[in-house]
């Protein structure tokens, strides 16, 4: 993007009125093969393209996109913004005072860029986790494997001066195993993924990772059921920390208090979740799928402590949150695309790790559930009720861990959790996902140590 | 370039490559919206947005690519792509569709006053629909979530045998969400609609309908855990009838990840259910002359008094099978193609709701927590659950914290009855409410 056509289009719009103009412009390069079945059955590739432009009349937002980057489209946009901001001004403003701040340090390096090892590069790894995968047992029906590498170039300039641009690439490998044995059925999976070139698939041990899915699969086609009720529960560590990321994460953010739709407003400085508990919000990660050198507002990240000893110290905050809540900005400000207003959002989240073990945790409980793997969940942030699916579990019964069980379901209240988590444990994981919220869909990573839950109550049968 | 310039020249490259054959799909989308907040707009925005895929064919190898760069170059580089692709993947038993009459009905979703409202005209409704939320219930403490908008889309298909399709599509759209308390306990209530008219939405009380949602739940508390016999009402069905589609899918089958493979013919469901993919009723959303391959599509009895009698078909799973189409492929500009129901509808019965649960006790569930504990290749079903505990007809107390747990292949034969009633979205959905027997409750 042309900086005078940026810079044009800054002084119109503060000349129509607005008090800050960021311009996003953006071009991502994905590119993925999967297998399936013993074939290749799916290779493709694409490029997404465009310019996002908002402006803040104090922390009224006003957004819009173009797939062109020339003056007349982009004035063409301004001019309908700032018209749809004319029909539609009802209310107060507030000053909008924050400046640009420091140099941002990489998040990555890349010693192999996606498109110098090319799509068929991925076709010898592809084969390599399907033979790991059925070689696991004769039970298994299916593999299904892809890889896929994005390279997202961004340029931020704002009406501040601002002009910084950075590039992301990531790499994430998936693999989905079906078990079937007498008609039941059963599918696990593993996705592993970083903020890196090839070399993360280079280095991967895809066989790990498909023998995990493929013995869980296997494992869970002999599990029966659990009765539901309230009962303690172990959550193991790495993907187990999507509890705290949907049911506490998402109420933390500042998008979720600006409209006090969170249970956690006005707690800052107060005892919120168990002295045991402290809690990390962190875009600084070095190659981690939830990193990012600077946010999509072009502030540098940062690691945010979010919970310490039980107390809340921080929310997660973008530029308009930070101005409304009267919070510190966190340089959390995301979005899938240009197509999206950048909101406050998650990087990569997790409780700290703790002191205790997994013998430590089952002792002194006689009947309860061992949760080593989660599936996805929900949360509400209005009112903290959440959900989440146990892929992998097992009864408790007596101190030990006893037979599996599927189909439990984890229900209850995020503020009502964090103060029953009585144990943390010392093996800290984080886990890549996908997280979907009002700015689209961002990589983060979850994660937690192995933590006791006192007690939440388990759907099942 | 604009989109149906773009897919001309991309056609015209790709005509002069060296692939075999090609499709084309593309799409030219546009909206505005506001959101409001305590008397004033928070989020105003104007979205425009336009892409081309195509999938090429080289030695019955297909390849896929698209591209949301609408220049000439971009073109090339995304078709190059594509036909790079064809060398990676196995070779399929299936090409492009043929050139085959299809319906004439036009199944453009075309609003006569899409130009004249714009953006004081929703930002009033909305700011009408957060007063209105606000001032009906002392008990209503926030309204966090009010907005209106309208949007309009056109999809384009376009492929070397002929085949050409383009479909239409405008809608204004409205929501709230309010959150209630009692005591501690705090709940939220959301509602949603879209209608052709703008002018129609008003009608539609929206502010009232998520108050009402609101207040109706608090107080809520479980049931004794146990075996319930569920009405899920037109509010809950649709989602359930949904997240369970894939079994009918013969590309799953064929993968064997439905448990109908080789169950065709079979009485799989209570004589009560009837189950369609309607591509030809005019009202409904999702109708559509040709699908996501090109493929005439045609209303389709998948379940019929309970008995199993058509998978849905793409061109890959119908090659496979050696059978036709059914018409029922959905795709999008970066994907392959998949399959989908046109229109998912269930037939209805022939007595209301309320008569359904009018006598014994039914727990009557109008909300669905979550869906990852739901999987359609085993039929586990674990999710959360909010309604009222219903006896003789009378509602006795509201109901949270509650799960459901069954298989959905068990429910579908514990179907007991199905209402005469549909809700009243604007919706590809259309599933009255279910009165299912034997499902268990944790609470």
């Amino acid at each position: 993007m042309d900086q005078k056509v940026a810079d044009d289009v800054f002084e119109a719009g503060l000349a129509a009125g607005a008090d800050f103009i960021d311009l996003y412009e953006e071009e991502t390069r994905n590119a993925a093969v999967s297998l399936r079945d013993h074939k290749i059955e799916n290779a493709t590739a694409g490029i997404e393209y465009g310019i996002g432009l908002r402006l803040l009349y104090g922390t009224d937002v006003v957004y819009g996109y173009t797939s062109s980057d020339s003056r007349d489209a982009l004035m063409k946009l301004l001019t309908a913004l700032v018209a749809a901001r004319g029909e539609s001004a009802v209310g107060t403003r507030y000053a909008s005072s924050l400046r640009q701040q420091s140099i941002a340090a990489p998040m990555q390096t890349i010693r192999r860029r996606p498109e110098d090892a090319g799509q068929a590069a991925k076709l010898p790894l592809l084969l390599r986790a399907e033979k790991a995968g059925y070689a696991v047992s004769p039970a298994v029906a299916q593999v299904s494997a892809s890889l896929y590498d994005s390279t997202k170039r961004i340029s931020i300039l704002n009406s501040e001066g601002l002009s910084v641009s950075d590039a992301r690439t990531r790499t994430r490998f998936s693999v989905s195993v079906t078990a079937e044995k007498d008609g039941e059925r059963f599918v696990a999976g593993e996705s592993p993924g970083t903020l890196a070139g090839f070399e993360f698939f280079d280095e991967l041990n895809i066989e790990d990772y498909t023998r995990t899915a493929a013995e869980r699969a296997v494992r869970m086609l002999s599990a029966g059921y659990i009765e539901g009720k309230k009962m303690p529960i172990i959550l193991g560590n790495g993907f187990g920390g999507v509890i705290f990321h949907e049911a506490c994460g998402h109420p933390l953010e500042t998008e979720a208090l600006r409209k006090k739709a969170t249970p956690f407003a006005g707690k800052q400085g107060q005892l919120i979740a168990h002295p045991s508990v402290t809690a990390i919000d962190d875009g600084t990660i070095f190659g981690s799928w939830g990193s990012i050198a600077i946010d999509d507002e072009g502030m540098p990240t940062e690691k945010t402590i979010l919970i310490e000893n039980g107390i809340l110290k921080n929310y997660i905050s973008d530029r308009v949150g930070a101005i409304e809540c009267n919070v510190r900005r966190t340089g959390s400000a995301r979005r899938e695309s240009y197509k999206y207003a950048p909101v406050s959002r998650m990087r990569n989240t997790y409780i700290a790790a703790g002191k205790h073990t997994l013998a430590d945790m089952l002792e002194g409980v006689s009947e309860g559930l061992y949760a080593p793997k989660l599936g996805g969940g929900s949360v509400n942030p209005a009112t903290g009720e959440f959900n989440f699916a146990v892929e992998e579990g097992y009864r408790i019964k007596n101190g030990k861990i006893a037979e599996p069980v599927r189909g439990a379901t984890l229900i209850g209240k995020g503020h009502e959790i964090l103060p029953h988590i009585s144990m943390v444990g010392n093996d800290l994981e984080i886990t890549a996902g996908m997280c979907g919220a009002s700015s689209g869909s961002v990589p983060v990573t979850v994660g937690q140590p192995t933590l006791k839950v006192d007690e939440m109550l388990v759907g099942g049968r | 370039m604009k989109i149906s310039e773009a897919i001309a020249t991309m056609a015209d490259l790709a005509k002069a490559s060296a692939c075999d054959e090609f499709d084309i799909v593309g799409y030219d989308s546009f909206s505005e919206s506001v959101e409001v907040f305590e008397g004033k707009v928070s989020n105003t925005e104007i979205q425009s947005a336009s892409a081309i895929g195509i999938r090429t064919f080289k030695n019955s190898r297909p390849g896929i690519a698209f591209t949301e760069k609408l220049s000439p170059d971009a073109l090339k580089i995304c078709l190059s792509d594509a036909l790079s692709h064809t060398e990676l993947t196995d070779p399929v038993l299936f090409t492009v569709a043929d050139l085959q009459p299809a319906s004439g009905i036009n199944f453009d979703h075309l609003s006569p006053e899409f130009d004249a409202v714009g953006f004081s005209d929703l930002t009033k409704l909305a700011i009408d629909l957060e007063n209105t939320a606000r001032s009906l219930d002392k008990r209503i403490e926030n309204v966090p979530y009010t907005g209106a908008g309208r949007s309009s889309g056109t999809s384009f298909f376009l492929n070397s045998r002929g085949v050409a399709y383009e479909h239409a599509a405008q809608e204004f759209s409205a929501y709230s969400a309010a959150v209630g308390m009692l005591g501690e306990q705090k709940k939220m209530g959301f509602y949603s609609n879209s209608r052709l008219k703008f002018s129609d939405l008003p009608g539609l009380r929206i502010a009232e309908r998520a108050v009402e949602r609101t207040i109706e739940q608090l107080g809520a508390a479980p049931v004794p855990h146990g075996k319930y016999t569920v009405l899920f009402t037109n509010r809950a069905s649709g989602q359930i009838m949904s997240l369970y589609q894939s079994p009918y899918f013969a590309e799953l089958a064929i993968r064997g990840q439905s448990r109908l493979k080789g169950r065709l013919g079979e009485m799989i469901a209570s004589p009560q259910l009837t189950l369609l993919s309607q591509a030809h009723a005019p009202l409904l959303k999702g109708s559509r002359a040709r699908d996501g391959e090109g493929v005439p599509t045609r209303d389709l009895d998948v379940i019929r008094d309970g008995k199993f009698v058509n998978f849905l078909y793409n061109l890959e799973a119908a090659a496979i099978d050696k059978v036709a189409p059914t018409g029922n492929a959905v795709r999008s500009v970066s994907s392959k193609a998949g399959t989908g129901f046109k229109n998912l509808v269930v037939a209805p019965g022939n007595k209301t709701a309320a008569e359904l649960a009018a006598a014994g006790t039914v727990l009557v569930i109008d909300k669905l927590e979550g869906s990852a504990g739901c999987s359609p290749v085993s039929g586990e079903l674990s999710i959360g659950a909010q309604g009222y505990l219903s006896v003789d007809g009378k509602r006795m107390q509201p109901v949270d914290r509650i799960t459901l747990s069954s298989n959905y292949f068990e429910m579908l034969k514990n179907i007991e009855a199905v209402s005469s009633e549909y809700n009243d979205q604007y919706s590809s959905v259309r599933v009255p409410d279910l009165l299912i027997g034997g499902i268990s409750v944790a609470g």
